[in-house]
């Protein structure tokens, strides 16, 4: 298939890393790719980034999680642990929003099934990073699980820095980090610029057609549908009218 | 497990400083330190864990009965040498149950259920969490100079693990703080928007106006991004 001119200023020299969680933010919810993206998401993470040893897609499906991507059975294994002792770092990401570090798994006393399985298998940190699509609410969690601490370490620390910065406009410091690492910063980063844009769009709905929130991102998306188009690219549109 | 094999403590430290790397809760380290601190103390007949939170005061790890019952007797009546002992930081020595007289009322329990002497040992512990290591010895003068500084190594453990405990509190809380920026974050675009839409600015000027109204009114910047969402999407019903 042909790459879609994504949300931000797509350079053509982006990985595909950084393309597919940009399309990613940029794909409607129950588009029909984004099963798809999902398992891209998980197979490029563990063949570019180097901190990652394993890794796998948590996400909700009906009344409970499941694994809809990884990379092994060892990734699917851990996960499972945590599926089944309903607690972990990858249901707390989902739930939360929010990426959840683990940079010691060893002292992960608030997650004993989780713990105890991914020690066992010798993972000694993990990263879950919430994903989301078009609407801007978590889908699923994107897992990483390492076996070395310090590789892991400098990950997490750029990766949560991207969530802490104002507009999603995050600085890390690359110098540290291995090519596939900067990739995931720059896809997350990217990622973020996309929906900080479609919320906007959607706030210049609400303020049109005096709507909700929920009620913008569906005329939004079928703007973008009727005129065969992004999601970005409609918001930006939008925006553009504007001044 | 290896409950009779002979009291050295320095196996026992030893199977700790495995412990903390290995599979198990920090209920299940407790409970391990307590009993590890009764096979190895001399003249220790039962110990203890007392754990002090918030929500709280709980015994999380004891070898028997007794220790439990006398540790709910303090906590029923609000003090005794264990919860001054986890205030503290410090350690209390009740050398014969029949000379106390600084917690008359527990002493007296403590000798109905025969126990003659004790030590509460304070976690040192910097955190909302606190807690003491209760030896409990069924003879007066029980537990000497020796035991006290052996129980006061198991304190040490007890307080790394509990510090491990928390320090994940401490980064679970973190995650939960960004949870509530992320989703203010996405309330602020959508008011930033409203603003480009009715004044025709840039997301830049937007976000201004946005920090100028939160600073004039003194409120939180998403508190007044969730206002102005909230009114402008209200105003066609209302």
């Amino acid at each position: 298939m042909t790459m879609r001119r994504s949300g931000a200023s797509a350079p053509r020299e982006w990985s595909p890393l950084v393309r597919c969680l940009i399309e990613l933010a940029d794909t409607p919810d129950d588009a029909a790719g984004v099963e798809t993206q999902l398992v891209t998401v998980a197979l490029l993470t563990v063949d570019r980034v180097n901190a990652a040893d394993y890794a796998s897609i948590t996400a909700l499906r009906g009344d409970g999680y499941a694994t809809v991507a990884a990379s092994s059975d060892l990734a699917r294994t851990v996960d499972e642990a945590q599926y089944n002792s309903d607690a972990g770092p990858c249901l707390d990401s989902v739930d939360t929003g929010a990426p959840i570090a683990v940079p010691d798994i060893g002292s992960a006393m608030r997650w004993p099934g989780f713990r105890e399985q991914a020690f066992a298998l010798g993972l000694r940190a993990s990263l879950s990073i919430p994903l989301f699509a078009g609407s801007g609410s978590t889908l699923a969690a994107l897992n990483l699980y390492g076996r070395d601490h310090a590789t892991m370490g400098a990950l997490i620390k750029a990766v949560l820095s991207v969530f802490e910065a104002q507009d999603g406009n995050a600085e890390s410091g690359p110098e540290v980090l291995d090519d596939g690492s900067r990739e995931l910063v720059i896809g997350l980063t990217e990622a973020h610029a996309v929906r900080a844009t479609i919320q906007r769009a959607i706030g210049v709905t609400i303020a049109r057609e005096n709507c909700t929130a929920e009620e913008g991102y569906r005329l939004l998306r079928a703007r973008a549908a009727d005129t065969g188009t992004t999601l970005s690219r409609t918001a930006r549109g939008l925006l553009a009218e504007q001044r | 497990m290896t409950d009779d094999r002979p009291a050295d403590p320095t196996a026992a430290f030893a199977e700790l400083g495995r412990i903390k790397l290995g599979e198990t809760d920090l209920g299940g380290v407790l409970e391990r330190i307590a009993a590890l601190a009764k096979r190895t103390v001399p003249g220790a007949a039962e110990v203890s864990v007392t754990l002090v939170r918030d929500a709280g005061v709980h015994t999380a790890a004891f070898t028997g009965q007794t220790a439990l019952v006398l540790d709910e007797a303090q906590y029923r009546a609000g003090y005794g040498p264990c919860l001054d002992a986890a205030a503290a930081a410090a350690t209390f020595s009740l050398p014969d149950m029949a000379q106390e007289t600084r917690w008359p009322e527990f002493a007296g329990r403590a000798l109905e259920a025969g126990i003659g002497s004790s030590l509460s040992i304070g976690l040192p512990v910097h955190a909302d969490v606190t807690g003491a290591l209760n030896v409990y010895a069924t003879e007066a003068r029980a537990l000497t100079e020796e035991a006290m500084a052996l129980a006061q190594a198991y304190s040490g453990y007890a307080a790394v693990a509990l510090a491990n405990a928390h320090l994940h509190d401490a980064n679970v809380s973190l995650a939960q703080h960004l949870h509530s920026a992320m989703q203010s974050r996405a309330v602020i675009e959508q008011a930033k928007g409203i603003l480009m839409g009715g004044r025709g600015c840039s997301a830049e000027e937007a976000f201004k106006i946005l920090v100028k109204l939160s600073q004039d009114s003194n409120r939180k910047l998403r508190d007044v991004a969730a206002a102005l969402v909230e009114s402008v999407q209200n105003s066609r019903r209302s």
